[in-house]
Formats: structure tokens, C-alpha cells, sequence
């Protein structure tokens, strides 16, 4: 009896599990296979088992620490960046004004640009005769001029401002989706809190502060997840952008990867690479599901 | 009165903001490569000149870049035919997951939507090395159908998540009647509910089309000739071709977003409520 009332909605579910299992969950295994082996594109008569040294090698190589402290700053000030910007952002659109509709429709021009293009604007921007080049010198210039310092600004030649600069090009990009779960978020305040709390004479301030704030918890926090995903993931920008330069200086951990396996060849140790990348992720996933599960989201 | 002005200059800085990058960027796409040199803001000799370059197939091949904008053309044709197929993919196999997942109470349910949620977190770099050699064993490099099959499964599960809590709001009385006046299960999918869930449908169609037209790692790791490179695939060839002045690129750049922009514009309020519902749920 239960079997055949099974079997339609298993059924209905196959054709999605099979793309998965085939190109999701079989990759993945595949992955940790070859993490574990010795596979050189350049020699692949010489492929050959030898445990966990693909990690050791990798875990002693100054550059997976580069690559990893990079992509740490880079997600911390993205996630920072994102959340209170698209928060500012959400707050104003939760007010009633005129032309709202059009800063909401406008709101969604960074997320419809894809990550290259995203990347090929901003060297636009940034180049020597980019707007915001202009904007930066000019900048710098004031503040030489004020303190009596002289900071030499070289653009995108620079380390910092590359780095700087991938970071704000990739939150540019990020904020409407987060924008957008906050704006949700904010909708679904009951309007009876905020009215009781003018009636008892709140500040606006601490209207956001003990109504607002705590309504938005769950929201801020699956943002903050999303955005630590995306941040580690960061790389059609980096491509187009900086293409990892100058010297060494947006070494994200994705890119370094993609070196790894198709500059060097060098699948074995790519694949311990990606599952590295893989675990930072997962584990931050597995928190986001259980969040998900203590809310009551993820039913059985 | 001071409430209503502040609110208005925070609009207008949010305004900009979200606006400005984009807006240098077109108007550079107007200029003359001169007036580039010359930081102006606003083209003051407007020319399509920098279009025309990537419609123009057979003269001005002396041009820096000409070579990628020719290719452009056929590229965006790659990226249509692409990104239609992970749409339709994405709507069947995901219509009929959320549709179990969200009314046919079945054992194991729970564990699948793990999964789906468990395979959305996969990272692209964690399984490019595995993806590459599996098309390229089948003999799938450099064809529409690797991209196809990859950028329909990283969307999937996001497509089954928005759907199920999309479906689920569908009071089930709607389905009740249309069994008792006989209809099967897949009978009442078809017949009652994909017409009430046609809004959802459409934003998750879009989404997938948006996110595959964008997608770049998979798409750049298996194609390699114009017979199946997708446009940002084509695009990114700026960043390393040198010497090409901004002026062309940014003409390119606006040729890739103007679909993505257009199309989210339309279905701006779908959008805005499959994103704002996906998460929150």
C-alpha cells in the first residue's frame, strides 16, 4: 500500500536526483578521489595513490596562506559591506515616497549584470581615464593636501586598491539580492509593534533598534551565510578584473584553483584545493540548514 | 518637512549608487574613444560607432578587438540556445520535484530536500576538475549540451526550493476537486495546478535563464571555439586581449546585459517576490 503511494512522488523526483547525482554528487566524490592521488596532466602515465599528500603539500605552500587570508578579508568586508548597505538600502525602500517603484526597479541593475562584465566595468571605472579613477586621485590628493602627507596613489597598479577594489565591485553586485531578503524581512513586521511602540513614545532609533533589529535577525544571518559562500567563490571578477595581480595580491582561494588545476596541470593537487574550499563551504551550509530546520522551514 | 527632503536625498544617494557604475559605462559606449581620454561624462558627439564594430562582419578588421566583436553575433546566439534549454530543464524537472515535495506526503521526502539544499551549497571550483574530465569522456567539450547540463544543475535546486514554497501556497482544495471529478494525480498537476502557479513558474524560468546567461567557470572551462562559447565566455577575451580601447568593451559589455537588464525589468515584481520568498520562507 505505502509502496505504490510512494512511488509517483519518488518518480516526479527522479529526473532532478539523476542531473544531481550525475553532476553534482558524483563530481564530488570523484573529487576526493583525485585529491588523493598524484595526477599530473603533463605526465598522466604517472598517476598513482599517495594519501593525503596533496593536503600536506598544500597545507605547508605559502601560497595556499595567501590565497586564503585574501579570500578571508575579502569575505569578511564583503559580507560587512553587503549587509549594511543593502540594509540602508531595504530600510529607505520600506518608507512610502514618491518614485519608489523606480528605485526598485533600478535596484535590480547590479544583479542582472553578470560577474565578467561586472569585472570588464570596473577596469573600465578604474582605468586611467575611468570615473572613479578621477574621483580617487582627486581624493587623495585632498586629504595630501590637508594633512601635509603624500600618499602616492598608483590605481589599480597598487596592491590595496586592487584588492579594495574587487571587494567593492563585488559588493556593488551583491546588494540588491540581499536588499531584497531584508526588504521581505521588514514586511513581515507586524505594523502593530511599531504603532504601540510610537505610542509609547520610542525614538525612531530605538524603534529599529529593539522592533526592527530583532525581526531581521534570521534575515541578516542567512545573508551573512549566502554572502560568506559567494565570497569564497568570488572569481569571474577576479578574472576579468585584476586576473589575480598585480604580483600576487587577489590570490582568492578560486582562483588560486583554477591555476592549480588548468595553469599547472596539476589535478591531484587542485582537487585538494577545491575540497578544502568544498569543507569551508559545507560546514557553513550544514549551519544554514539547521538554522533553517530550528525555524521550521524544512518540513518533513 | 525636513523628514520628506532627507528622505529624498537618501533616495537619491541609494539612487546613484545602484545606478551610477552602469550609467558611466553606457555613455562611454557613446563616445568617441577621444572624449574617454578626456574624462567626459556625457557624450558630447554621441556615435555608434563602437556597435557597430561587433555588427559590421566584414570591414573594419583592423580595429583593436575587432576579432572578439565579430564573434559577437553568434555568441549571444550561444547564450539564447543555452540558456532556453536550462529554463525549460529547470521548469520540467523542477516543476515535478516541488510538486511531490510540496502535496504528496511520501517516506524519504525529507532527506531529499536535504539534498537539494545540501547540493545548492557545492561550490563551482569544488567540482570543475571531476565536470571537465566527465564531458570531456564523453566527448561533450566545446558543445552547447556541457553547459546546458552544468548551468541546469547548479540552478536546480534553487528552482525546486522557490517552487515548492510557491506551490505550497496554493490552497488544496483546488486539487481536491479536480480529484473527485476524476482526474489523476499528474492529471490535476497538469490540468488545475501548473495554470494557478504560472507567476511562480515564470520567475523561476527567468531566474535560471538570468543566472545560466551569466554564469562564466563552467561555461569558460568547456567551450573553446565560437561554435558553443557563450557570451561572457567571449567577453572576458577583453581581459586579456590588450590594447582594446573601453570605449569597444563597454559597447560589448552593455550588448551582454541588455537581455539579462530587460528581462528583469519585466518581470521586476516576480523577481522581487521569488528572491524575497526563497529565503525567508
Amino acid at each position: 500500500m505505502t509502496r505504490t503511494r510512494d512511488f509517483l512522488p519518488l518518480l516526479l523526483n527522479l529526473p532532478a536526483v539523476i542531473l544531481l547525482v550525475a553532476f553534482i554528487a558524483y563530481p564530488i566524490g570523484i573529487s576526493f578521489w583525485m585529491s588523493l592521488h598524484r595526477y599530473n596532466l603533463r605526465r598522466p602515465d604517472q598517476v598513482y595513490f599517495h594519501g593525503l599528500e596533496n593536503y600536506a603539500t598544500i597545507l605547508a605552500s605559502p601560497e595556499f596562506w595567501n590565497a586564503l587570508w585574501i579570500s578571508l578579508y575579502f569575505t569578511f568586508m564583503a559580507v560587512l559591506l553587503v549587509i549594511v548597505i543593502a540594509m540602508a538600502i531595504a530600510l529607505l525602500l520600506h518608507e512610502s515616497f514618491r518614485g519608489r517603484g523606480v528605485v526598485r526597479a533600478l535596484l535590480l541593475i547590479p544583479w542582472a549584470i553578470p560577474g565578467v562584465v561586472n569585472g570588464l566595468m570596473w577596469v573600465g571605472l578604474l582605468g586611467d581615464y575611468g570615473a572613479f579613477n578621477a574621483m580617487l586621485e582627486d581624493t587623495v590628493a585632498t586629504v595630501n593636501y590637508l594633512f601635509g602627507i603624500n600618499i602616492v596613489y598608483t590605481g589599480m597598479a597598487s596592491p590595496f586598491v586592487a584588492l579594495n577594489a574587487a571587494i567593492g565591485a563585488h559588493v556593488w553586485r551583491s546588494v540588491p539580492f540581499a536588499c531584497i531578503i531584508f526588504l521581505a524581512a521588514i514586511q513581515a513586521i507586524p505594523t502593530e509593534q511599531y504603532r504601540a511602540a510610537r505610542v509609547d513614545g520610542a525614538t525612531s532609533w530605538n524603534r529599529f533598534r529593539f522592533i526592527t533589529l530583532p525581526w531581521l535577525y534570521h534575515a541578516v544571518l542567512v545573508v551573512a551565510i549566502f554572502e560568506t559562500m559567494n565570497g569564497f567563490r568570488a572569481f569571474d571578477l577576479i578574472y576579468a578584473l585584476t586576473g589575480g595581480g598585480p604580483g600576487d595580491a587577489t590570490h582568492v582561494i578560486a582562483w588560486q584553483t583554477y591555476k592549480e588545476a588548468f595553469a599547472r596541470l596539476d589535478f591531484g593537487g587542485a582537487n585538494a584545493y577545491s575540497y578544502l574550499i568544498t569543507l569551508i563551504t559545507m560546514t557553513l551550509a550544514i549551519i544554514y540548514i539547521r538554522l533553517l530546520y530550528r525555524r521550521g522551514l524544512v518540513q518533513g | 518637512m525636513w523628514r520628506r527632503a532627507s528622505l529624498y536625498i537618501y533616495a537619491l544617494v541609494a539612487v546613484i549608487y545602484l545606478t551610477l557604475p552602469f550609467a558611466w559605462v553606457a555613455a562611454v559606449s557613446f563616445m568617441p574613444e577621444r572624449e574617454v581620454t578626456q574624462q567626459h561624462w556625457w557624450p558630447e558627439e554621441p556615435t555608434i560607432g563602437n556597435y557597430s564594430l561587433y555588427f559590421d562582419v566584414e570591414g573594419r578588421t583592423a580595429d583593436v578587438g575587432a576579432a572578439i566583436a565579430r564573434q559577437f553575433p553568434r555568441a549571444i546566439v550561444n547564450s539564447l540556445i543555452i540558456g532556453t534549454a536550462v529554463m525549460l530543464l529547470n521548469l520540467t524537472c523542477g516543476s515535478l520535484a516541488a510538486y511531490a515535495l510540496s502535496r504528496l506526503p511520501f517516506r524519504g521526502n525529507l532527506l531529499l530536500l536535504l539534498f537539494y539544499l545540501g547540493s545548492r551549497s557545492v561550490p563551482g571550483v569544488a567540482i570543475m576538475i571531476p565536470m571537465y574530465l566527465l564531458m570531456r569522456s564523453y566527448g561533450l567539450l566545446d558543445t552547447h549540451l556541457s553547459v546546458i547540463l552544468s548551468h541546469t544543475t547548479f540552478t536546480l535546486p534553487f528552482t525546486i526550493w522557490i517552487l515548492k514554497g510557491y506551490f505550497q501556497t496554493v490552497p488544496l482544495d483546488l486539487e481536491r476537486a479536480a480529484r473527485v471529478d476524476g482526474c489523476t494525480p499528474l492529471g490535476a498537476l497538469l490540468r488545475v495546478f501548473l495554470p494557478v502557479t504560472t507567476p511562480g513558474l515564470v520567475a523561476v524560468g527567468i531566474f535560471a535563464f538570468i543566472a545560466s546567461w551569466g554564469e562564466f567557470l563552467f561555461a569558460l572551462l568547456f567551450t573553446t571555439t565560437i561554435a558553443s562559447r557563450p557570451v561572457t565566455v567571449l567577453a572576458s577575451d577583453f581581459a586579456q586581449e590588450l590594447g582594446v580601447p573601453f570605449t569597444v568593451i563597454a559597447a560589448g559589455g552593455v550588448l551582454v546585459i541588455l537581455l539579462p537588464l530587460v528581462l528583469s525589468f519585466i518581470f521586476q515584481r516576480l523577481i522581487i517576490q521569488g528572491i524575497g520568498g526563497s529565503v525567508t520562507g
